[in-house]
């Protein structure tokens, strides 16, 4: 990763205008992030840091196993429990936003809510400087509100797919052009040729859009690391047939491909009654969803030799209260949350710890900068960044010049 | 010999004072707010990355910006049992030496030693680290000029409510704090060195204590010359003009009808006009008429009940949950006042009201006060919610007493309400409500009867006008495409607008039409500046308006001009990200089902019209509000011999690039 930070933003500017070469299908450079987000705030207690000997009224009815390094994980994680080994996870993350788009701008950005200013998530941050066919960065389905560009140009925003991979006719809308449509494309081309170039910055923009479109539509090869079907049914079989799992398959594809940031947003953690039931015995239970899908991704990064190179990240904006309410559901907890970190050179092993409830940090608090500084070093962007806003005001991409988490750090 | 029985005292304190005595000049007497403080900030010592950070550093916390002098002189004198400062000997307290450099300092050396700033420190604490001057001495007024390649602030001290006459004036340039609005222009060093860069306009601007004041500067990209021709009889036009014969700019030429008329049916009524409205216009090219036609339709209060909506950041149509109901009755709201012809005070009264608009669904009284500020008064007071506004004038407690006109309204114990409070957070104690300092005389704040009355007048009272300048750049900026001041919601006096003459001009065609959106609209709409040229490329003309910027259509305005076009409304929106619009309208069913589903304009053109050239023509007037060029005639005329070709043909029109731009 080689960004000038002086020069970032104007870099970013020239951006969607630069020539690029289209003419091959992209080779995979440099690292990647694979962000799951489990979005409405998943309970830490139900998932990643069970209290087996607390009441039953904290540690819940849903059940734990050891999983190594004293961690009690969810007896419905049994596969990630047996890839524990081979994560970072960090059970001490600690701040004090307990709402949902306050923690999810914190926890995506890095920097705490600021009333006049929507900081950047990291994809819009990092990988624009590629020449690949594919996007740099691309949301499945859709972006939460705190995953965009911020207060960058639209252009460094999420590539949005849209629709539900989990439906068997899942097919990313508008990707494949129309045979029939050759003539209607050669005259429109043919037109803009003859209204004699771009006038001005938007027209530019709207060119670098449409030759972008273009050339996806047109290179079978990089369209076909959309296509989820190209994949062995066995293999989508152990991601999971829902969502969550044929999300997070297409998203190793486009990893694969050459896209530098795919956020992956599975909606419906945010569970305030009947926990139990929705983690444990909803359609698909959550739970098991998640363990398909995560042990899935991991394995296959694995498999196609990516796991040095791309990283993953588990999160969402908070934790949940360590308490069941008389709904049976727990409530926004902000004090504690987990986060799992896989690939990437990312060292295993458990780091932090909550006290004996599960409310608080009881060892090695973590802040949401740390972990967000943790995702920008292991990815090599320069942690002393300095973005820009529109009118000027310099921006650190990492917050409070926060330090990383050295311990899941490789030296 | 001259001196007062107080500088006598000092005097016998230390040499420093009996020198003052013997060059018979009073003893200089300091204040930390105006002495110390500045050089903090210039610094960067109580920046966010420094002592200014929410914990500051190695144990030492400044308030962010300088925000809160009192706490950082106790910082300073008193913590750590007032180590950070040796009175007896200055030059080794703890604060002098970090600065120097001289201990161990993560922010390394921050002061030369025997520089101005340096100096007046070591004179601060000499003198007893004074916390104040006295209240005769305070800052009142700053002022920043240019003198050869410096910039220069000038500070006023006195007694409150003194003018400039009786303020003792200092040269304040080596602690004030100085930037440039375009750095492309001229760069400002620490020092106010000037750096001459390129051409074209910027403010300096000189910060110090809690006062901003800022001068402009142009450098012409040609000689300046007054622009040929005869003398505007617009009023926007006179601004406009002066402005670009300052900068050296000629204004582009003034556009034909068709692609005037273009212009204004895309503006007034989100769609190109129809063949015979081309016809209409160019018979007679009428603006103001056009105006008064146009603002009595449907389709106009439409297209501005939109563009109210977004200005009073109701959430857009495909809003879901419980905001959603909300935010379709504040559009259908909007778009009947705009009907109804009310004037924009009187919708903005509904907006302070909480009729319509987001006042009532904020919960926070913090909230509102800022969404009032923005939408209304076109000003982000935000960042004074946390700490004093580092580039405006904005207090802390400014936020915090106007917040609590906002307070939600309580029960008074007798089956009634009684006017809300609010709490500082910090202090616990209740906070008087008052108004934002915007100017000078009137209520400083709401009365307890009809707080929310007295909260709309102050918001849209003519005393100091920021309503309608804010409406003014407001209704600017949909019609140009940028406001004079931007962003919009920004006006204050480190962001002036890029031509003041014409918001001036704008402002007062407002209150002539008091406030009615047509009348401002036939003002802004009848000018030159509205009808000159697009810009081939961008470049100063285009950013100093000399001419047009090219700018894309909004999905909605898309979607609408579409319709209007092809007969026939789209089944589906264009999407909001860029790669996936494009891909839409490439791939997707939006034109090409449309066009491929018959019984649109487009094959009713092909059926009437005799020959391929007349269909030609038609198609491009119906689309483009132009004729066909005779390069277009000569590659697209054998496209509408043959049905489906000339679909095609229709297809390449709408998702060209003139379609989707305004030009």
């Amino acid at each position: 990763m080689n960004l000038d930070r002086r020069s970032f933003l104007g870099g970013l500017a020239a951006l969607p205008f630069a020539a690029r070469s289209w003419a091959h299908a992209p080779l995979r450079r440099g690292r990647s992030l694979i962000l799951v987000w489990l979005d409405g705030g998943f309970s830490h207690l139900d998932t990643f840091d069970c209290k087996p000997e607390a009441s039953p009224e904290i540690r819940g009815d849903l059940g734990s196993m050891p999983a190594g390094d004293g961690a009690f994980v969810s007896a419905h994680l049994p596969l990630l429990a047996q890839r524990l080994d081979r994560c970072a996870l960090l059970r001490s993350v600690t701040h004090g936003e307990g709402n949902h788009d306050r923690g999810s701008h914190l926890l995506l950005t890095g920097h705490r809510p600021s009333h006049v200013l929507v900081h950047p998530a990291l994809g819009a941050v990092f990988g624009h400087d590629g020449d690949g066919v594919l996007p740099p960065y691309v949301a499945i389905p859709q972006a939460v509100d705190y995953a965009r560009a911020g207060f960058l140009p639209g252009v460094c925003g999420p590539f949005e797919v849209g629709g539900d991979p989990g439906r068997p006719d899942f097919a990313v809308r508008d990707l494949t052009a129309d045979a029939g449509g050759a003539r209607a494309q050669q005259l429109r081309a043919a037109l803009d040729a003859l209204d004699g170039g771009p006038r001005g910055a938007a027209e530019a923009q709207r060119d670098a859009f449409v030759g972008m479109a273009t050339r996806l539509s047109e290179d079978p090869a990089a369209r076909r690391w959309f296509d989820l079907g190209a994949e062995p049914a066995d293999l989508r079989a152990r991601y999971g047939r829902h969502r969550l799992g044929q999300s997070c398959l297409l998203a190793r594809r486009l990893v694969q491909g050459g896209v530098r940031t795919v956020f992956v947003n599975d909606p419906g953690w945010d569970h305030h009654q009947q926990i139990k039931t929705a983690l444990g015995y909803g359609f698909p239970p959550k739970l098991q969803a998640l363990d398909e899908a995560l042990s899935a991704l991991f394995d296959d990064l694995r498999a196609h030799e990516l796991d040095d190179s791309v990283l993953v990240c588990l999160a969402s904006e908070f934790g949940r209260t360590p308490r069941l309410n008389p709904l049976g559901g727990r409530d926004h907890w902000p004090r504690a949350q987990s986060v799992l970190l896989h690939g990437a050179g990312i060292r295993p092993g458990v780091v932090g710890s909550t006290d004996a409830r599960g409310e608080e940090p009881a060892e090695r608090p973590i802040a949401p900068a740390e972990v967000f500084a943790t995702l920008v070093q292991a990815l090599g962007i320069d942690r002393d960044l300095v973005l820009r806003t529109a009118d000027g005001r310099p921006v650190r991409l990492v917050a409070d010049e926060a330090e990383p988490v050295h311990e899941v750090l490789r030296a | 010999m001259n001196f007062t029985l107080a500088s006598f005292s000092v005097s016998c304190l230390g040499l420093c004072a009996v020198a003052s005595l013997i060059q018979d000049e009073p003893p200089r007497r300091f204040d930390f707010a105006c002495d110390v403080l500045p050089i903090l900030q210039r610094q960067g010592c109580s920046s966010a990355y420094c002592h200014g950070s929410a914990t500051g550093r190695a144990g030492f916390k400044l308030s962010l910006f300088g925000s809160d002098a009192a706490a950082d002189y106790a910082a300073i004198a008193t913590q750590l049992g007032g180590r950070r400062l040796d009175l007896r000997a200055p030059d080794r307290s703890l604060l002098v030496q970090k600065a120097l450099g001289h201990l161990d300092h993560g922010g390394g050396r921050r002061l030369p030693k025997g520089g101005v700033a340096h100096e007046t420190l070591l004179a601060w604490i000499a003198a007893g680290a004074p916390w104040r001057a006295g209240e005769a001495e305070q800052l009142r007024s700053l002022r920043v000029s240019v003198r050869g390649e410096r910039a220069v602030a000038e500070a006023g001290f006195g007694p409150a409510g003194a003018g400039d006459e009786r303020q003792q004036v200092r040269d304040v340039s080596d602690v004030a704090l100085f930037s440039t609005s375009d750095p492309t222009v001229v760069d400002v060093g620490a020092d106010g060195q000037l750096d001459r860069r390129g051409a074209g306009q910027c403010w300096v601007m000189a910060r110090f204590g809690n006062l901003t004041a800022v001068t402009r500067l142009v450098r012409p990209f040609a000689s300046p010359a007054p622009s040929a021709g005869p003398a505007a009889s617009h009023a926007l036009d006179r601004a406009w003009r002066a402005h670009l014969d300052e900068l050296g700019l000629q204004p582009a030429d003034r556009v034909a009808a068709a692609p005037l008329a273009r212009r204004l049916y895309l503006d007034l009524v989100g769609r190109p006009p129809t063949p015979q409205e081309l016809d209409a216009f160019g018979a007679a090219p009428d603006v103001a008429a056009t105006v008064l036609l146009l603002a009595g339709r449907r389709e106009f209060a439409e297209v501005w009940g939109a563009h109210l909506a977004d200005w009073f950041e109701v959430p857009d149509a495909g809003a879901k949950g419980p905001a959603a109901a909300a935010a379709a009755r504040d559009r259908a709201a909007l778009v009947q006042a705009v009907a109804r012809g009310d004037s924009l005070p009187a919708i903005a009264r509904a907006v302070a009201l909480g009729e319509v608009g987001l006042l009532e669904r904020l919960s926070d009284a913090r909230d509102r006060a800022e969404y009032a500020g923005r939408t209304l008064l076109g000003k982000r007071i935000g960042c004074a919610r946390c700490h004093d506004h580092p580039s405006d004038r904005w207090r802390r407690s400014e936020h915090l007493a106007f917040s609590a006109c906002f307070a939600s309204p309580r029960p008074d114990g007798a089956g009634g309400t009684m006017a809300g409070a609010l709490f500082d957070p910090e202090a616990g104690e209740r906070v008087e409500p008052r108004f934002l300092p915007l100017a000078p005389g009137g209520p400083e704040g709401p009365g307890e009867n009809d707080r929310r009355r007295d909260v709309a007048d102050f918001l849209l009272s003519r005393a100091h006008d920021a309503f309608a300048r804010n409406a003014c750049n407001r209704i600017f900026a949909f019609v140009f495409g940028r406001g004079l001041v931007e962003p919009v919601d920004d006006h204050r006096l480190g962001n002036p607008p890029l031509d003041p003459g014409m918001l001036d001009a704008l402002v007062d065609a407002f209150h002539r039409g008091d406030g009615r959106l047509p009348a401002l609209l036939t003002f802004v709409l009848t000018s030159a500046a509205y009808a000159a040229a697009p810009a081939q490329q961008e470049g100063p003309a285009a950013t100093h308006l000399a001419c047009r910027a090219s700018r894309a259509l909004p999905p909605d305005t898309f979607g609408r001009a579409v319709a209007a076009v092809v007969g026939r409304a789209p089944a589906v929106q264009l999407p909001g990200s860029a790669l996936a619009r494009e891909l839409a309208l490439r791939n997707g069913p939006m034109l090409h089902d449309l066009l491929a589903a018959g019984g649109t304009t487009v094959d009713a053109t092909f059926d009437l019209c005799d020959t391929p050239g007349e269909r030609l023509v038609e198609l491009w007037r119906t689309v483009l509000s132009r004729a066909p060029r005779a390069d277009e005639v000569l590659r697209f005329e054998p496209f509408a011999a043959e049905r489906s070709a000339f679909r095609d043909l229709a297809y390449a029109l709408l998702s060209g690039r003139e379609f989707a731009h305004e030009r």
